[in-house]
This record gives structure tokens, sequence and C-alpha cells, in this order.
């Protein structure tokens, strides 16, 4: 009886610890959204409180101050600014939607990332019916907020993926001209590296960063265009193109100009090495530049479209980044429509676009950029065809999605030595799924 | 007096209300939830046995669920290894008598315990850092500079380094009860043992260890119990991407990204997440009765 009983209790005690494991759904959600001030229905003229979360921490205080903008036009409208992790964002959303909790405004991903959140049923329609602005913006910004026809976001923030120099270490170096080709950047990156500087700020161990910020710009400048991405999308080819090895053959000669032990270097470790000014260059986009001026305001930046194999790249990486949805359920959804419309006007992508640097809005109007270096990256995309990322209109719809399988073969490539091929054949093998 | 059952039942009651409403309905309907297919929010759909042919026939997730089951018994062996190892060693010192100063002792190896996960975990990523973190920095002082690593960057280290930070903070509970083991352990029969001329080294292997057998057996039911079902540490160290390239993706952190932690456009798929947990329960569950009917005879649980 004694052993019965205390075989039972250990029993229990299993239980509750898988159940726990199993059953953590709901305790997180509460756990992820405290419970802010409730926005109380409250009649019209009341001042209401509209709560604003996305993934930009980073933006936190250039979006305070953007809406500020807002609120003096409206006074009867505060807009409270609450910023979740970007890793923990999508997790967080999917739970405060499902549990009632979300915010009013809501930043949302755009493509299928986004049309997974708005086909959960509680993210508001959108039109120019109750968002008058919206039609500002060209077919190709609406597209990416859209599913079947219907925009569930406004189009806030379109960022551009390049690289970042320190313009300090490349004047040290006496290099005077930003490089055009992948020979000439692996000979800069030589320069710097005999000079006693790291040429590269960089980290494999974060899947995202390698997927949106590494390999993206490099593919881009190398396929020179777009027809390359729709006859992959198309099945036409697949990823043992030679494109595609000539991409990951480019990644793995820059990655002898990476810092030691790269392999475990993450987005925030590659970022800071390039703030506090110990490397000439970092990969990542134009995102960056808020946080960078905010953190840094020493450090000379520059910025160059990442460059082709043999001439001047023809094509560069760009991403939807922000769109600004409506949560369905909202108690406040007159103001919540009233602030998005503004944003989606050309005074409040002008507002965006000039608050949080490096990021522009589509809206075709809304185009009076006031820094330098927003005009700079800006600037970057003239000449040449902007491509969407990989990873975003499609392969997400299974497991492995793209973004974490090209994190996976490019593990694969410098830390197990597979050769660009094998690696490329690997890819493809990890993505057959959306090749069936 | 003369108490009837219903009586006991009174008493048990309440407990047993709280008990069946947050252990026993979670789990049971997690363990229903595996028979269906569902997003988190939109309709449930029956599917039978369709999550786990799913989990166990296709590669993408049964690759990722025997890693993980093997990166979980790998971890398991780890930290039997390190912690109770480094706890038997401490608890035996500071029930040393003869030294001063042992309360004190007692608490510092007890602190980690009370630190939060996250705190633990962070530090040690700041130790780990593979640029500037304080043991490559050592290791360079020292001159053993061939043997820095990215610690939590390759696949060959990483779990093992996990293993070490999750060891480090939970060694305090098995010493604290080795050590009330070893405090039970009568005076006398150490003062026999001396007088019979056995040493310091013999005592401890043919007096002590014995005795706290017992408690050893228990703590191994816990270390096994919740390194089946860790997360926390793993998820703040490296996150729940199981990187590099999985060799930190355990049973608790392949759930996660399955059920709800997909980045990137991915259906959250509860379906397949819930016969993750049902195959942990089960493991746990099966493992656990397997060690009492083997070694849990002769203790006196």
């Amino acid at each position: 009886m004694k052993k019965f009983l205390s075989m039972f209790l250990v029993l229990v005690l299993a239980f509750s610890l898988v159940a726990c494991s199993a059953g953590t759904q709901p305790a997180e959600s509460t756990e992820a959204t405290t419970p802010a001030e409730e926005s109380s229905a409250a009649p019209a003229a009341e001042p209401v409180t509209l709560r604003f979360t996305g993934w930009r921490t980073e933006d936190e205080n250039a979006i305070n101050a953007m809406n500020e903008l807002f609120m003096a036009e409206n006074p009867n409208i505060k807009v409270v600014y609450e910023p979740v992790q970007a890793t923990e964002y999508d997790t967080y959303l999917q739970t405060a939607l499902a549990n009632g909790t979300a915010a009013d405004i809501i930043m949302m991903r755009s493509y299928s990332s986004g049309k997974t959140v708005y086909s959960g049923g509680k993210i508001l329609d959108l039109s120019t019916e109750n968002v008058p602005n919206l039609s500002m913006f060209p077919a190709s910004a609406i597209n990416a907020w859209s599913s079947d026809g219907k925009s569930f976001a406004v189009p806030a923030g379109m960022t551009i993926e390049g690289v970042h120099y320190n313009k300090a270490i490349f004047d040290a170096c006496g290099i005077t001209k930003t490089p055009d080709t992948v020979e000439e950047l692996l000979q800069d990156c030589q320069i710097i590296k005999d000079a006693g500087y790291l040429p590269i700020a960089g980290g494999i161990a974060e899947a995202w960063y390698v997927s949106e910020e590494i390999t993206s710009s490099i593919l881009m400048a190398t396929v020179g265009s777009s027809d390359w991405v729709k006859s992959l999308y198309a099945k036409e080819i697949d990823f043992t193109d030679p494109a595609y090895v000539t991409m990951l053959s480019t990644l793995q000669k820059l990655t002898a100009f990476y810092p030691d032990f790269y392999e475990g270097l993450g987005y925030e470790d590659s970022q800071n090495l390039f703030i506090t000014g110990q490397a000439a260059m970092y990969m990542s986009g134009s995102f960056e530049l808020q946080y960078f001026t905010e953190t840094n305001p020493d450090l000379q930046l520059g910025c160059f479209a990442f460059p082709g194999q043999t001439a001047a790249p023809t094509a560069i990486n760009f991403t939807a980044a922000i769109g600004v949805g409506v949560y369905a359920d909202s108690p406040n959804l007159e103001a919540a429509l009233t602030y998005v419309n503004w944003l989606a006007s050309k005074e409040g992508g002008e507002a965006y676009a000039n608050g949080v640097l490096g990021f522009f809005s589509p809206n075709s109007e809304a185009t009076a950029l006031t820094n330098d270096l927003s005009k700079a990256w800006i600037g970057l995309t003239a000449g040449k065809e902007t491509i969407h990322m990989l990873g975003y209109e499609t392969m997400t719809e299974s497991s492995p999605d793209y973004s974490t399988a090209v994190a996976d073969t490019v593990y694969q490539m410098c830390v197990n030595h597979l050769t660009p091929e094998q690696a490329a054949a690997y890819m493809q093998q990890q993505m057959s799924w959306y090749f069936e | 007096m003369k108490r009837s059952n219903w009586t006991y039942c009174a008493f048990v009651l309440p407990a047993f209300l709280f008990y069946a409403l947050f252990m026993l309905y979670p789990l049971i309907t997690s363990l229903g939830l595996s028979f269906f297919s569902w997003n988190g929010y939109g309709a449930k759909t029956f599917v039978g046995f369709d999550n786990f042919v799913t989990l166990f026939t296709n590669p993408a997730y049964s690759e990722r669920f025997f890693g993980a089951l093997k990166n979980n018994t790998l971890f398991f062996l780890y930290t039997i290894v390190l912690q109770n190892g480094i706890a038997l060693l401490l608890a035996a010192f500071v029930n040393m008598r003869r030294m001063r100063g042992m309360k004190f002792f007692r608490s510092i190896f007890f602190i980690p315990c009370t630190l939060s996960i996250i705190v633990v975990g962070y530090i040690w990523t700041l130790i780990y850092n593979p640029l500037w973190g304080p043991l490559n920095f050592g290791l360079n002082a020292v001159g053993l500079s061939a043997l820095k690593q990215p610690w939590l960057g390759s696949e060959k280290t990483a779990l093992i380094a996990v293993a070490v930070a999750n060891a480090w903070q939970y060694t305090g509970t098995p010493m604290i009860m080795l050590l009330a083991g070893m405090q039970a352990i009568p005076d006398e029969l150490y003062e026999a043992a001396d007088l019979d001329g056995a040493g310091a080294w013999k005592q401890f292997w043919k007096l002590t260890f014995p005795l706290i057998a017992p408690v050893m057996f228990i703590i191994s039911t816990i270390v096994f119990v919740s390194n089946y079902s860790a997360f926390e540490i793993i998820y703040a160290m490296v996150g729940s991407t199981g990187s590099p390239n999985y060799a930190t993706d355990i049973l608790g952190t392949f759930f996660y990204r399955i059920c709800f932690g997909q980045r990137l456009g991915l259906q959250p798929n509860m379906g397949v997440g819930a016969a993750i947990a049902t195959c942990m329960f089960l493991i746990i569950g099966v493992g656990v009765v397997l060690w009492f009917r083997y070694y849990g005879k002769d203790s006196e649980l």
C-alpha cells in the first residue's frame, strides 16, 4: 500500500509538471498582457485612451514623439505605445487576440504572417469607407497587408536592406569609394582586417537575422531582378539554382571577415559590435537608424547597397515591415480608426518616416524627409528594382519555413563545412515540401 | 468517536476541487486536444490519431521529436552527474563537524536556488559570450586560449553549457536534502566506525552513502521528472529555436514552437503540440513507474 501510494504521488507529480507545461497558454497570456488601464467604453467627446502595441521596442521614444503630433490634433484621444520584444511578439499577439486582451491598435506584419493573424477574425477589415486615406497607397503596398482583397492594416513603414558602414574606419583605412562588386567588397574587407579592425559585425546564431538581413541582401544583389524570385515561387527553378549557390558562396567568403566564434553570435551581439565602433560594416536594414543614432550619436554612419557579383547591383531588397491594424473588438473603434486614418495620410506618413528614422511610408505623397541618413538609404533604391525579401509572401505554410531553413543551411555550411553546392542541396531538401 | 469515510472526504474535498480544476482539467483537456486539429482560435476538427501519425512519420516533425528526446536524455544525464555529484560533495563538505562557518557556506550554496531562472539564464549567457564573456576571457588569461569556444553557439558545447547553468542554480536543493539525510544518521554509528578504525573515506562510502541512498533516489526521480519537462532555462539562455542546429532542442521547446511559438506565418498547431505533450507525459509516467519498480523496491518511501 505504501508503495502504491508513493507511486501514485510521484505520478501525480509527473502529471502536474506535464500539465503545467501543456497548459501554460492561459497563464502565459495573462503574464504577457499586463492588464493595462482598461480604456473604458467612454461616450463620444470624453477622452479615450488607445493602446498601441508593436514589436519595435527600439523605436519606443520615436513612436511616442510621433503620437504626440497626433494627440495635439486630437486632444480627446490619448495613444499609449506598448511594445513587446520582436521575437515574442507573434506569440504574444496570438494569445492576446485569443483571450480578448489585445490592444486597440496593432502593428501587423506583412503577407502570410499578417494573414495568419487576420484569419483569426479579430482584426478589423479596412477599406476606403472606414479609412479614406487608404486610397493614397499603391497596390503593391496594399497587397502586402491584405487577404483575399480585404485590407487588414494601413501600410506604415517600408524598410530597405543593405550595408551600414562606419565612415571613420573606412577613412582610416584609406577606402574612399564604397564597393560596387563582391570582389571590391572582399578587397576592402582584407584592407580593413590588415589595418587591425573587424571588417564585418555579424553572427549566424539567430535565424531571422541570417534570413532577413544577411542572405536576403546578398541574394537580391546576386539575382538582380524580380524575375528570379517569380520563377522560384512558380517552382520553375529551385534552391539548387546557380544564383542561390552563388549567394551561399559569397556569404561563405564573407564569413572569413566575421568576428571569431561568429556561429555563436546573434543579432544583438553583431549590432553592439557595430554601434560601439569596433566593426567597419554591418549588414542590416534602414530600420536600425533610429536606434543607432539614439545610442551612439557620434558614430559616422554611411550605407551602401550590397554589391553585385560582376557589376554594380541592379536590385535591392526591401521589406513591407510595419502595417497598423485595428482590433475588431476594441471598445474604441472610432478613435482607433481616426488614428490609423491619420497614419495613412501624407502628414501621418511623413511623421512616421521622420519620427522613426529608417522607415519609409509607401504613401506616394509622403516623401518629404528631413534626415540625411534616411535620404541616403532611400537613395540606394534609385535606379534599382526593389524586391521583397523571400519567405514573406509564401514559403511559410509548412515546417520548416524559409527563414528557419536558410538559417539551418547557413549553419551547416559555415560550421559543418558543407560546400555551397552541398548547402544548396540541403536547402532544397528542407524546402522540398514547397516544390511537391 | 468513530468518523465515517464521509468526514474524511469532506476534508479532502476542497483540496481535490482545487487540484481538479487547475491540474486534472488542463491535463485531461490537453490530452484530449491531441485528437483534434486546431489552430488555437478557430474551430476544432476531430482527426483521431492523425496528429500522432504526423509526429512520428512526417520527417519535419519526427526528426525534431527524436532529436529532442535524445537531447532530453543527454540533459538528464548531464544534470544527474553535475548537479547530484556536486550536491553530494557539497553536502559532505558542509556536514563536516570540525569545520567552522559551515552555516555560512550552507546559505551561500543555497542562494542560487532562490534566484529567478531568467536572471540565472541571462547571467550565464553573459559568462558564455564568445566575444567578451569572462569564461573565454579567463581561459585566455591563464594561457588556455586553445580551449576557447562559442559555448552556446557550438553544437558540441551548447547543451552541456546550459546543463552547467541549470546545475549551478539547482545544486542547493539536493544538497539540503542530502544534508538532512546525513544529519539524520546517528553520531553513534560514526563513533563505532572510528573505534573500528575506519577512515573518513571509508566512513563516507560504507556508512554515509548507503544511509542517504533513499534520498538520492528521490532526488533522481525529481531530476528525471523536471528534466523531461524542462523548458525555462533553455528558453532563457538560447530561446525556443533549439539553436545551434537543434543541439539544445528539447521536448519542451519543440512543443512550444509547434503549439504557439511559431514565427512568421505558420499557424499554431495545437493538435500536434498536444500530441507532443501527451508523449512527454507518457515518457515521464512510464519512466517513473519503471524507475520505482526496479530501483525503488528497497527504498523506504
